[in-house]
């Protein structure tokens, strides 16, 4: 019963995990990071119309700092769901070592008591831990002869007879075998570090080709060479190091939406504009490698939540076999009751005749 | 098979949970009336979904260029249609001159009022934004100077809109290509005023000749925004036959069948009742009921 157990609570809580990773990618009601890129790229079509407008120009800051926003928080939301799998993890950790100690106290008494005549309980309160045991982890349990042993699925020794290890974080990789625990490492491990990579690409690609193309430009005062983002190195955490340069952040004069030295043109601008739909970023434009992102998210929440399904339907079956056979069926008790009940008054008839018999008996030998 | 108590509490109440679950999801269904609420319900739906509002929230942006486009080349049509008449009618106070030449110097005093009305048109703005100056908006693009010659303060680009993907739309065409293009109306005008003045004959027949090919220069600007007004209704029309394309296409893949939801919503309601109502009596039935 511990690996369909395991495989449930595994399924279960890796569902979860990616459902949370899930909403930071949901642009259902209209207000996801979709959004705040078009309407950054829009504020440059706009601003096309009337490059002079310092409003436009605003405008398009403001949408700028959204979307630097909007990269920000989704950025945070997955560091904190990463954190939350790291507490997690240790929590389990701590599950898992104190039901190994209560197993391995446990099976002391087992061994202790009387061989001639178990106590069932004692079995069965460590059978209801194992049980525990193995939501967090899958477990082997090996009993032959006297010795009793639980190991992990990557052969960490857990409880042998009467003594318990404690396992720690260093123990714990990828082979450690299903249940939460496993579940909480791949939310960390892999799911967060994909997803934040994912986002991190996004924002990168999106920082380099804008202020490719802003830098060409010219401001509203003639000046070219001005970044619009700050430049970022590499790829890593670039959702969370987005920043508008602190030039253009200051003065929206600063945006370079021409092409000519004029400053007035709106040449940039429209290139800029056009960069929403442009393919020159990876998977094509970037509501396309968006759309990829969520695409792939979709899919890896969807088949967890089937996953987690199929292992919880797996799981009934095996507990009502289980029922089957050591269930306790109120009405075959109740017949067995019956049955002594019926017993008990055919002895008792027995009884009352031999009463008789030896009454009419001890008449004759009267008379 | 054996079947005991506990199967039958395990399996009713994992019945009444999907049932419970079947019901909630149909519910959601019908209140949101979205079949789509996260990337998981159906991620390729998903995908086309985002790439759907993306190309949505760009063809709205192209929807508001073009009525920027149209608003500001129909108020350069007015304007133009104004010096159009302006300069007819200075056409005609030089023919008149031209008949009799020492009428002219009374005709000189329009003619400076034609010029001056003309320059206004010249500095025609749209929403507080001079549309004849080329990318200069914010500065009228004709002054006059104190001899009262004027000059040109704006520059030579026009200020094009992307309208649809790979369509760009001219909003304006530069006054240094019309009022201070091929002919120079208010140096015409002025030389015409000198000419009516001195009444030069062969002075006024040329600056004459000049306000018609002035004439022609904004005729043809004229039919160049007509082309352009033009080109901006044909691509609204496009926009809006893809904007129904894309509204049927987004409404497929996320919007709620809802005569589907709602019988879906009865059928699990119902599945739920009976499941409840089964396992109300099931679970009350042992023999010892019939054991009295």
């Amino acid at each position: 019963m511990s690996a369909p157990t395991a495989a449930k609570s595994g399924a279960e809580s890796l569902a979860d995990g990616l459902k949370n990773i899930e909403n930071v990618f949901n642009d259902g009601n209209g207000s996801g990071l979709l959004n705040s890129l078009t309407n950054f790229f829009n504020s440059f079509q706009t601003l096309s119309q009337d490059p002079s407008s310092l409003n436009f120009r605003e405008q398009t800051k403001l949408n700028a700092n959204e979307l630097v926003k909007a990269f920000h928080a989704r950025s945070s939301d997955l560091t904190q769901i990463k954190a939350n799998a790291d507490r997690t993890i240790s929590a389990d950790l701590e599950q898992i070592n104190s039901l190994a100690k209560q197993i391995a106290d446990l099976t002391i008494e087992i061994k202790s008591e009387d061989i001639t005549n178990p106590v069932p309980d004692l079995r069965d309160r460590r059978a209801a831990l194992v049980k525990q045991l193995s939501t967090y982890v899958d477990i082997n349990e090996v009993e032959s002869g006297t010795d009793y042993q639980i190991t992990t699925k990557n052969n960490r020794l857990l409880v042998f007879n009467n003594t318990a290890w404690s396992i720690t974080a260093a123990d714990v990789d990828s082979s450690i075998g299903n249940g939460s625990l496993k579940s909480a490492l791949d939310i960390r491990d892999t799911y967060v570090p994909k997803y934040l990579g994912a986002l991190d690409q996004l924002a990168y690609g999106l920082t380099q080709h804008v202020n490719a193309i802003h830098s060409a430009g010219y401001d509203l005062n003639g000046n070219t060479n001005i970044n619009f983002f700050t430049p970022l190195a590499s790829a890593p955490d670039a959702a969370r190091l987005i920043e508008l340069d602190p030039g253009v952040a200051t003065d929206a004069r600063k945006i370079a939406a021409s092409i000519s030295s004029s400053g007035t043109d709106n040449g940039v601008a429209l290139q800029l504009g056009n960069l929403l739909h442009d393919p020159v970023f990876s998977g094509g434009s970037i509501t396309d490698q968006y759309a990829n992102v969520v695409y792939a998210i979709g899919t890896d929440s969807s088949s967890a939540q089937s996953n987690a399904n199929e292992h919880d339907e797996l799981l009934t079956q095996l507990q009502n076999r289980r029922q089957s056979f050591s269930g306790v069926s109120i009405d075959e008790e109740s017949m067995q009751i019956l049955q002594f009940q019926r017993a008990y008054e055919a002895s008792a008839r027995v009884i009352q005749v031999v009463d008789e018999l030896l009454k009419t008996t001890l008449t004759i030998g009267a008379a | 098979m054996r079947v005991t108590e506990g199967m039958n509490s395990l399996s009713l109440l994992r019945d009444i949970n999907l049932a419970q679950e079947r019901v909630q999801a149909a519910q959601n269904e019908v209140s949101s009336g979205k079949k789509l609420t996260t990337p998981s319900d159906d991620p390729i739906a998903a995908y086309d979904v985002v790439r759907l509002n993306g190309e949505k929230s760009e063809a709205e942006q192209y929807a508001r260029n073009l009525s920027y486009a149209k608003s500001k080349l129909q108020i350069a049509d007015t304007a133009l249609d104004s010096v159009e008449q302006i300069v007819e009618r200075a056409r005609t106070l030089g023919q008149l001159s031209l008949n009799d030449t020492t009428s002219g110097g009374a005709y000189v005093a329009e003619l400076t009022g034609l010029r001056d009305q003309i320059i206004s048109a010249a500095n025609t703005a749209s929403a507080g934004r001079f549309i004849f100056g080329g990318s200069l908006t914010a500065t009228a693009p004709y002054i006059k100077n104190p001899d009262s010659s004027v000059t040109y303060q704006g520059n030579g680009q026009d200020m094009p809109l992307q309208v649809n993907r790979n369509a760009t739309l001219p909003t304006q065409i530069p006054g240094s290509d019309l009022f201070t293009g091929p002919i120079d109306i208010f140096a015409t005008m002025s030389d015409l005023a000198t000419a009516m003045q001195s009444g030069n004959k062969a002075d006024i027949d040329a600056q004459v000749k000049k306000l018609e090919q002035f004439t022609d220069v904004v005729s043809v600007a004229r039919s160049k925004i007509g082309g352009y007004l033009n080109t901006a209704t044909n691509t609204e029309n496009i926009l809006a036959s893809a904007k129904l394309v894309r509204q049927a296409q987004l409404s497929k893949e996320q919007d709620a069948d809802l005569a589907k939801a709602i019988t879906e919503l009865t059928t699990s309601q119902q599945r739920l009742q009976a499941a409840l109502a089964v396992s109300a009596r099931v679970s009350q039935l042992t023999i010892l009921d019939y054991l009295k």
